[in-house]
C-alpha cells in the first residue's frame, strides 16, 4: 500500500490558500451586512496572487513528472501553465465582476468565495494524475460553476441557466463516472500511466468494455468544453447566467476541460489513438460547422459569442486530433489567446450593460466609435482575435491549430476549419459594422464608470496584439511546459 | 443447543430475508403512503442485518445511514409536501400490472439463471480476511479506513470542499434577501 509523506502537503499549497482564501471570503460574508463588494474583489485579488506565486514557488520545490499523494496528484510544466493561466482568469474575472455585482445588489462575499473555489476545483483538476482526484475536482469546479450561474436570482434568465446547466451537467458528470467505472472494470486501474499500460493489452485483445467505457468518457468532456452534438446547454446558460461569469465559464471552465480532456486522452488513453482520433475529428467538424451557422442570425451579442464559443471548441479540438508536439503547444497558445480576446469581448459587453441585462443587442452597439473610440477599438481587436485575423493572437493561434492537423495528415477537418472560419467573418463583422459605419440616437458619450473594468478591457486587447506581433516568445513558453513531460504519444 | 449455534446464522438470514421481502410486499401493497414508507424502512434495516451477517459491517452501517436515515427522511419530506389524498383516491394497481408481471418474471428468471450459474465454493462463502498495513487482522470498517486514508486521501479531501461548496449553493439561493 502505498503511504503519503506528510511534506507532500506542502506541494499543495496553492491550492490550499486558494481555498482557504475563499473560506475566509465565506465567513466574512455571514457577518453583519455582508463584506463589501470592493473588499471582497481585493481580498479574492490578493488570493489569486498569493496563488500564483505558490504555483511557481511549489515546481521549484517538486520532482517534476513524478506522481505525489498516493499517486493522486502530479506537478510538472503542463500543469504549472494552466495554472498560471486560470489564476489569470480569475484575476480578470474578479476585475470584470466588481460593479457588476455591486450594481446587480447582490451579496459579494459568497460571489468571490465561490468563484476561488471553482478555481481551487480547476488547479487541482489539471494536476490530477487518477480518474477519482480528477473527477471530484472538476466536479468542485461545475457545482461552483452551477450556483455562479444562478447568482442573479431574482432574475428569471439566470434561473434557468443555473437549472439547465445543474441538470445537463449532473447528466454528463453521470456519463463521465459511468465510463470511468467500464474502464475500472476492464482495466482495474484508475491511475492514468497504469491506464494507458492496461489499455494497450486490452486493444490486442479487441476489449468491449473498455471501448464503452472511453467512449462516454470522451462523451462526458467533450459535453464539459461544449462541443457540438454536446453544446444544447451553452447557448441558455451563457445568455442567462450574469456576464462576468459568462466570460468565466467560456475561458477558465472551457481551458480546464480541454486541459484535463489533453491529460487524459494523451496519457490515459494513448493505446486508442487511432480509435479517438476518429471520434474527435467528428466532433471537431461538427462543433466547427454547427457553431458557426448557428452564430450567423443570432441578434443578442452573448448568444452569438455562445456560439462562437461552440465553433471554437471545434478549433482547439484540432490540436486535440492532431495528437502529436505541434498540436499539443497549438492548443496551449491557443487557448491563452482565446482566453483574453474572449474575456475582452465579455469585459465589452459588460461595460455596455446599463443595468443588468440592457446592452447586449446588436444594436446597442450602433455608433460606438463616436461614443466611445476607447471601447469600439479594443472590441474590434477582440473581434479581429475571434476571427482569426492579424494583427492579433488569434490569427496565429487558428494558424498553428490548422498546421498541426495538417502535419497529422487530417488535411480536410483544417480545410473545414478555413472555411468555417471565413463564415465566421460575416456575424463577427456585423459587430464592427454597428460600431463604426451605422449611425445612434443617443449621441452622448458612454461614461467610463469603473476604471478596473476598463483596464482589464485595456490589458486584454494589449495582450491580444502582443500575441499577434510576437508570438514566437509564448510558443516557446508553451513548448518548454510540455519538455519535460513523459508524454505517452509524443 | 448445539443446533442454534452451529444453524444460528443461517436462520437469522432466513429471518432477516422473509422480512425484507415481507416488508418490501407492503411497500407497494399498503394504501397509505405514510405506512408505505415506514414498511421500506423495516425492508432497508432488514437488508442492512443482511449485510452484517455476511461481516460487511461497513456497508451494513452505511445502508442505516444512508438508506434509513437520509433517503428516508426524503421520502417522508416529499410525502408531506404533496397532496396525500389524491393519491389514495388513485387505483395503486391500473393497467399497467400485465407488464410489471411480465418484467418481474424476467427479473426472476435472468437472476436464478446468475445463481445458477455461480460456483459457491466454500472459498467464496467465508468472509474475506483483511490485513492492515501491520499485518494484523481487522474487521470491514478498518480495511475502508486505510484504504480512505491513504490511497485515496487527496480526493477525500476535495470531496469536503466539494461538500462545502453545496452546502453554500444552498444556502445562497435559498435565502431571501
Amino acid at each position: 500500500m502505498t503511504s503519503i509523506a506528510p511534506q507532500e502537503f506542502w506541494l499543495l499549497l496553492p491550492e490550499m490558500v486558494l481555498a482557504i482564501f475563499g473560506m475566509a471570503l465565506l465567513v466574512a460574508g455571514t457577518t453583519g451586512r455582508g463584506i463589501g463588494s470592493r473588499m471582497a474583489a481585493m481580498a479574492s485579488l490578493v488570493g489569486v496572487g498569493a496563488a500564483t506565486i505558490l504555483v511557481v514557488w511549489t515546481q521549484g520545490q517538486a520532482t517534476l513528472g513524478v506522481p505525489i499523494l498516493a499517486g493522486m496528484f502530479v506537478l510538472d510544466g503542463f500543469a504549472l501553465y494552466w495554472k498560471v493561466l486560470f489564476l489569470v482568469a480569475t484575476a480578470l474575472t474578479v476585475f470584470l465582476s466588481a460593479r457588476f455585482i455591486e450594481e446587480g445588489g447582490y451579496r459579494a462575499g459568497e460571489f468571490y468565495s465561490l468563484l476561488l473555489l471553482a478555481t481551487t476545483g480547476m488547479m487541482l483538476m489539471v494536476s490530477g494524475f487518477n480518474l477519482l482526484s480528477i473527477w471530484i475536482s472538476l466536479e468542485l469546479m461545475a457545482l461552483s460553476s452551477y450556483i455562479l450561474a444562478g447568482y442573479f436570482k431574482h432574475e428569471q434568465r439566470s434561473n434557468e441557466a443555473s437549472l439547465k446547466y445543474f441538470v445537463l451537467g449532473a447528466l454528463s458528470s453521470g456519463i463521465l463516472l459511468y465510463g470511468i467505472s467500464l474502464l475500472y472494470g476492464a482495466t482495474s486501474t484508475l491511475a492514468l500511466p497504469d491506464l494507458s499500460r492496461s489499455l494497450s493489452v486490452a486493444v490486442l485483445h479487441g476489449d468491449l468494455l473498455s471501448a464503452v467505457g472511453w467512449i462516454l468518457l470522451a462523451v462526458g468532456l467533450f459535453f464539459k468544453v461544449s462541443a457540438a452534438p454536446f453544446h444544447v446547454w451553452t447557448p441558455d446558460v451563457y445568455v442567462g447566467a450574469p456576464t462576468p461569469v459568462t466570460g468565466y465559464l467560456a475561458v477558465a471552465s472551457k481551458a480546464a476541460s480541454f486541459a484535463i480532456l489533453v491529460r487524459i486522452f494523451y496519457q490515459g488513453l494513448a493505446p486508442l489513438v487511432i480509435d479517438w482520433q476518429i471520434v474527435v475529428a467528428a466532433v471537431a467538424t461538427l462543433s466547427m460547422i454547427w457553431g458557426n451557422i448557428a452564430a450567423l442570425t443570432q441578434t443578442n451579442v452573448k448568444r452569438m459569442l455562445a456560439y462562437s464559443s461552440i465553433a471554437h471548441a471545434g478549433y482547439i479540438l484540432m490540436g486535440v486530433l492532431a495528437a502529436n508536439e505541434t498540436g499539443l503547444w497549438a492548443l496551449m497558445f491557443y487557448l491563452l489567446a482565446y482566453s483574453l480576446f474572449t474575456l475582452g469581448a465579455f469585459g465589452t459587453v459588460i461595460l455596455l450593460e446599463r443595468r443588468e441585462y440592457a446592452g447586449e443587442t446588436l444594436s446597442d452597439y450602433a455608433g460606438l466609435a463616436r461614443r466611445a473610440p476607447f471601447l469600439a477599438a479594443s472590441m474590434l481587436i477582440f473581434l479581429l482575435a475571434l476571427t482569426g485575423l492579424p494583427p492579433t493572437g488569434g490569427f496565429f493561434g487558428k494558424v498553428y491549430l490548422f498546421a498541426a492537423a495538417i502535419e497529422a495528415g487530417w488535411t480536410w477537418v483544417a480545410v473545414v476549419g478555413v472555411l468555417t472560419s471565413a463564415i465566421s467573418l460575416y456575424y463577427y463583422m456585423a459587430v464592427v459594422v454597428q460600431m463604426y459605419l451605422k449611425d445612434s440616437d443617443a449621441t452622448t458619450p458612454i461614461p467610463m464608470r469603473a476604471p478596473g473594468l476598463v483596464a482589464a478591457i485595456g490589458f486584454c486587447a494589449v495582450v491580444t496584439v502582443i500575441l499577434g506581433l510576437l508570438p514566437g516568445v509564448f510558443v516557446d513558453l508553451a513548448k518548454s511546459s510540455i519538455l519535460p513531460l513523459s508524454w505517452n504519444l509524443l | 443447543m448445539e443446533f442454534l449455534l452451529v444453524n444460528g446464522p443461517g436462520l437469522l438470514f432466513y429471518l432477516f430475508a422473509a422480512l425484507a421481502v415481507l416488508s418490501a410486499i407492503l411497500v407497494v401493497s399498503l394504501r397509505n403512503p405514510m405506512y408505505s414508507a415506514f414498511a421500506l424502512l423495516v425492508s432497508f434495516l432488514a437488508v442492512a442485518a443482511l449485510f452484517f451477517l455476511l461481516h460487511a459491517e461497513f456497508l451494513a452501517v452505511v445502508q442505516i445511514f444512508v438508506y434509513g436515515g437520509g433517503i428516508m427522511v426524503l421520502f417522508l419530506f416529499v410525502i408531506m409536501l404533496v397532496n396525500l389524498h389524491r393519491i389514495q383516491e388513485a387505483e395503486i394497481y391500473g393497467m399497467q400490472w400485465p407488464a410489471a408481471l411480465l418484467l418481474a418474471v424476467m427479473l426472476i428468471g435472468l437472476v436464478s439463471w446468475v445463481v445458477a450459474r455461480v460456483q459457491f465454493s466454500p472459498a467464496n462463502l467465508a468472509p474475506a480476511t483483511l490485513v492492515s498495513v501491520d499485518g494484523e487482522v481487522v474487521g470491514n470498517v478498518q480495511a475502508v479506513a486505510w484504504q480512505l486514508f491513504q490511497q485515496y486521501l487527496l480526493p477525500f479531501e476535495i470531496a469536503s470542499l466539494f461538500l462545502l461548496v453545496a452546502m453554500i449553493g444552498a444556502v445562497v439561493l435559498a435565502r431571501k434577501d
